[in-house]
């Protein structure tokens, strides 16, 4: 198992209160896996994904659970250690990648850096590294490019480059979070495309964060559906979204137009979600579900069938989304 | 039926003129010239009383410039913009203001299009009050009415922008919107920035207004499984030109232009499991150096000779159904869909 992720707490400790922004959180990750982590904005998705890496910042910080990258714990671990793993073993890929790529340096310059922060190489070898990590996520000419800024590129080109600087050291997992969110459908569909392929050539397992529904369903293996910081739902990704048994689930997937006949209504989730500051006690998802009774106002503990596990007193077995 | 709103053959060029250095380059030799923009390209677009039209496109295409045009805020560099069968732009002052008045745009980011330091009361009644079609002393009452119709707790009256989440947000874009009695709404992006289940609850809603107010919108997305909800005809966009157009119906059914076809395909839906992403190549062209001849060439799989240099004109295929693309013109080469797109989008 390349990455086990044990009843993660990460809490983010301000002068209004705790906020519990992931509460509980527990899944894993093998060899060569896609793993899609779907939720709405708020739901502790992304929090998740920098919580792996180490990347929670004060007031927030993991309160509890473990994170197994191969077995060792990284909760703890010093910010020398981490920083000696991220890059190397584990990467990260934002939705925008001006995030990762800084805008007065050339791609050679912080390719190379990025390359020998790690390995001790040659400037000449690093950059090889870097025009062969170009060509794989298909960037034409990549050793003209290489002398480019930030700026000369297209949105979608950006993250191609961002998407190549994480696989600098061919790192054994990826987390990536709404990389395609802000792409054109045509461009985001270029992107899925490498990632795939590249996810299969390397055997490199990733989390794909994302909202959409569709993109996650093209992807990944598994699905885990996040909400108000929990894991309400999670499986292969068939049997989650053939047979959705959690109320949200199933809520979600009625919410978006494009899984429904043409003219059919639409049922939206009623409300919003609640802040992470103003959650209700039991079942976060209780006042919204239409499924509650009183007995959502105590926690469901998760339920597990065939490697398809939930939370919720009132899972919709019988019933197709 | 007259048509309610109709730009025929509209254009928009946006210019950035030199500056002094550059002009003095020129002066000496220089290779510069000014640089222009189509954003619209020669784009004719009908909308009938009732109708809600989808325009789609990706990024760049123009879609947003168009439903500017047809909103009237944005005046057109050539083509005629007409409203219920007359030249906008000949229109007396009076009935100018008033197919203005009629229609209203809603847009993306309600945080942008919404004044911070203005009450919700302030944003709602400040229009039908300055165009007299409400008294001031009874703007508080007609106020309410309005939040209760767009689904916002009256009580919040005196609140601001930013003490609303953005699904609420777009519910008082959406009031202030409706407040001047309008017969045509534009609707920029409107439920792009929303999360999913919040963008059911606002699509929903502009499905009853319609029913309820007999409206007529131009709904513009990038989300054809938005549009395909809601919509019951199709436009897409590519660079500045209206590339296809159909009766929602048959735009799902069959569609014909190529670049329509990578679109629909490319749509990610959760009926298609880890599935081959096979995307169409290349990337949007700049609008500052369109293509020449028909603008999806460089990308397009079928692309000949002549497409590189004659622009296809949209001719009809079906009832209502017309297709910018010279394969039409030759009998069994038509593009096709490489997998049914029934079951996309």
């Amino acid at each position: 198992m390349t990455l086990k992720v044990e009843n993660l707490c990460t809490y983010f400790f301000t002068r209004a209160g705790v906020a519990k922004a992931v509460d509980g959180v527990s899944f894993e990750v093998g060899r060569g896996e896609i793993l899609g982590l779907v939720g709405e904005s708020g739901s502790g998705k992304s929090i998740t994904g920098f919580s792996v890496l180490g990347l929670v910042d004060p007031p927030g910080r993991i309160a509890g659970g473990r994170i197994l990258f191969h077995g060792e714990d990284l909760v703890g671990r010093s910010q020398g250690e981490m920083r000696s793993l991220r890059g190397k073993k584990i990467a990260m890929i934002f939705q925008d990648p001006m995030m990762t790529l800084n805008p007065v340096l050339s791609i050679e310059t912080q390719m190379v850096e990025t390359v020998r922060a790690h390995d001790r190489v040659s400037k000449a070898e690093a950059r090889a590294r870097a025009v062969e990590a170009l060509g794989l996520v298909g960037i034409p000419s990549p050793d003209e490019r290489l002398a480019a800024y930030p700026h000369q590129f297209s949105g979608g080109m950006r993250q191609r480059v961002a998407i190549a600087m994480a696989l600098l050291h061919r790192p054994e997992l990826i987390i990536a979070d709404e990389p395609t969110t802000a792409l054109d459908v045509t461009i985001q569909s270029q992107i899925l495309a490498v990632i795939q392929g590249l996810s299969r050539d390397f055997g490199m397992s990733l989390i794909w964060i994302s909202h959409d529904l569709g993109v996650v369903a093209g992807l990944a293996h598994r699905i885990a559906v996040m909400y108000a910081g929990r894991i309400v739902e999670t499986g292969e990704t068939d049997t989650v979204l053939d047979n959705p048994v959690h109320p949200y689930t199933i809520g979600l997937m009625r919410s978006v137009p494009a899984n429904l006949e043409r003219g059919e209504p639409l049922t939206p989730i009623p409300g919003m979600a609640p802040p992470p500051l103003g959650r209700p006690a039991g079942c976060p998802f209780r006042l919204r579900c239409f499924a509650a009774t009183a007995a959502c106002k105590t926690e469901p503990e998760e339920t597990a069938a065939d490697g398809h596990r939930w939370r919720c007193f009132h899972p919709q077995i019988a019933r197709a989304a | 039926m007259t048509p309610l709103v109709e730009a025929t053959s509209i254009s928009r060029r946006f210019t950035r003129g030199l500056d002094y250095a550059e002009r003095l380059a020129r002066f000496l030799g220089a290779n510069i010239e000014e640089r222009v923009v189509h954003a619209v390209d020669g784009v004719s677009l009908t909308i009938n009383p009732g109708e809600v039209v989808g325009l789609v496109g990706e990024s760049g295409c123009g879609k947003s410039t168009l439903g500017r045009i047809m909103a009237g805020i944005l005046p057109q560099s050539d083509g005629v913009m007409n409203w219920q069968g007359k030249d906008m732009s000949a229109l007396p002052r009076a009935e100018a203001k008033a197919a203005r008045l009629a229609s209203q745009m809603i847009f993306q980011d309600p945080m942008s299009s919404l004044n911070p330091r203005k009450t919700i009361r302030d944003i709602i009644g400040e229009a039908p009050v300055a165009h007299g079609m409400v008294a001031r002393r009874d703007a508080a009452e007609m106020v309410t009415a309005l939040m209760q119709r767009v689904g916002l707790d009256p009580s919040y009256l005196n609140r601001y922008p930013h003490q609303f989440s953005g699904g609420q947000r777009q519910r008082i874009g959406i009031a202030r919107a409706l407040a001047v009695n309008p017969r045509f709404i534009i609707c920029d992006e409107s439920v792009s920035a929303l999360d999913v289940s919040i963008q059911a609850q606002i699509l929903n809603l502009f499905m009853e207004l319609r029913q309820e107010l007999g409206l007529t919108y131009l709904f513009i997305s990038h989300d054809l499984g938005v549009v395909k909800h809601i919509s019951d005809r199709v436009a897409i966009m590519y660079l500045g030109r209206i590339v296809e157009s159909a009766p929602a119906d048959a735009f799902f059914a069959a569609p014909n232009h190529p670049y329509t076809i990578a679109l629909l395909s490319e749509v990610p839906t959760i009926k298609q499991r880890k599935r081959q992403f096979n995307p169409v190549k290349g990337e949007i062209p700049s609008p500052l150096h369109p293509p020449s001849g028909c603008h999806f060439h460089p990308r397009c799989p079928h692309a000949f000779d002549r497409c590189r240099i004659e622009r296809p004109i949209l001719r009809e295929i079906a009832a209502g159904h017309v297709s910018a693309c010279h394969l039409n013109e030759m009998p069994g080469k038509a593009a096709s869909p490489a997998i049914p797109t029934t079951a996309i989008a």
